[in-house]
């Protein structure tokens, strides 16, 4: 028997062992970045349409927009804007809200379709945009006054009073992966988070 | 001398395979880095966004907060020695106009974390935007959010996000 090709052929082992967990490494990290990568992407599509609208509560072309806020919830808003810009000084109604409904082409049972639907004055469904990016979470605070610490909030749903007051809004989105990832063999994984978070000082709030 | 030269072969290849691991070491963490860093900055820059929003919505200034503006613009602004709050404006709830946020400073707790937060308010010359000792129909924001995640070497790393306003954009 020879000691000294067995010893080598135990460190080889140990070496392939070592080059296959390696591997298994590069392999998550690298499908890690991808996934987080995809889940920004998505955040920063969501958060470009949601600060778009924000932005323009209550907003008309003389004036604001009587009532602004119309829900004011958790995880749904609801206000008006003319948010086309139309001559007519015509007011549409937005909302925003996370609904219960399942993302059907996701892996990922957490995920929620996030619904964005515009109406006329009247109503009248004009544009339903559902957003299956992932979205987890959604979050609204209202503050009654600038620069009020995050946790400070006031409750929701707010009353027509209290919304009639407020002045800053504090969105929070959290988004996930339609996928796993998985660091070893036998880990049951998790998906790739991201959250993306603003304070809204909408101009036509302030009066 | 039979076998020695497998285990000397083995342990070169040992020796070799550990430089390639501890490459693919430092990749792995240098990629995670880059990755929370661009979480991070997305939220600096989301909290300075935050501050600047607010500002914008405030009077240009002080002597602008009454229903008539002053005779004399940019004469009758406020000093740029005195841009800052007024003695009645405790808190940043207070404050009613732009250079109010002159030398305000806060700790601003979000998902990522705790990120301090400071500005600076200042008069700008209307053709060059650098900073004047006189008075203007422009005003800057400087806002500077740094975080103990985003280091520079020791030190937190400084991220500076600018703002100029115009009286007569209002």
């Amino acid at each position: 028997m020879n000691v000294g090709l067995i010893t080598s052929y135990v460190i080889a082992g140990i070496i392939l062992l070592a080059i296959l967990s390696m591997n298994m490494s590069v392999s998550s990290n690298s499908n890690e970045i991808t996934l987080s990568q995809i889940t920004r992407e998505r955040a920063a599509s969501i958060s470009d349409m949601m600060s778009n609208d924000i932005q323009k509560m209550g907003y008309n072309r003389k004036g604001t927009t009587d009532p602004i806020l119309t829900v004011a919830e958790g995880n749904k808003i609801q206000f008006h804007s003319n948010i086309d810009n139309s001559p007519d000084n015509s007011v549409e109604i937005i909302t925003w809200d996370l609904t219960n409904t399942d993302v059907s082409n996701s892996k990922n049972p957490n995920d929620r379709v996030l619904m964005r639907t515009v109406r006329d004055a009247s109503g009248s469904l004009i544009s339903q945009t559902p957003i299956k990016s992932g979205v987890t979470k959604l979050r609204i605070n209202y503050y009654d006054k600038y620069g009020t610490a995050r946790k400070d909030s006031l409750k929701t749903p707010l009353t027509s009073s209290e919304m009639a007051n407020v002045k800053q809004l504090y969105i929070s989105i959290e988004l996930q992966s339609h996928e796993k990832i998985y660091q070893s063999s036998g880990n049951s994984g998790r998906y790739v988070t991201s959250v993306w978070e603003k304070r809204f000082s909408p101009p036509n709030l302030e009066f | 001398m039979v076998g020695i030269t497998e285990v000397i072969e083995t342990m070169a290849a040992m020796v070799i395979f550990s430089l390639i691991l501890l490459s693919a070491n430092r990749m792995i963490i240098r990629n995670t880095q880059m990755q929370i860093t661009g979480e991070m900055e997305q939220e600096v820059i989301a909290v300075a966004q935050d501050v600047i929003e607010e500002s914008r919505t405030k009077e240009f200034d002080a002597k602008t907060t009454g229903a008539l503006p002053p005779t004399n613009i940019p004469g009758d602004f406020t000093s740029p020695s005195a841009l800052g709050p007024e003695s009645s404006e405790t808190s940043r709830g207070d404050f009613n106009d732009f250079d109010d946020y002159n030398n305000w400073k806060d700790f601003v707790t979000t998902e990522h974390g705790t990120f301090k937060v400071w500005a600076h308010v200042f008069y700008v010359d209307p053709v060059t935007y650098d900073s004047t000792g006189n008075r203007t129909t422009f005003k800057k924001i400087r806002v500077f959010v740094s975080s103990k995640y985003l280091n520079k070497s020791s030190d937190s790393k400084k991220y500076n996000f600018e703002f100029i306003r115009n009286y007569y954009a209002d």
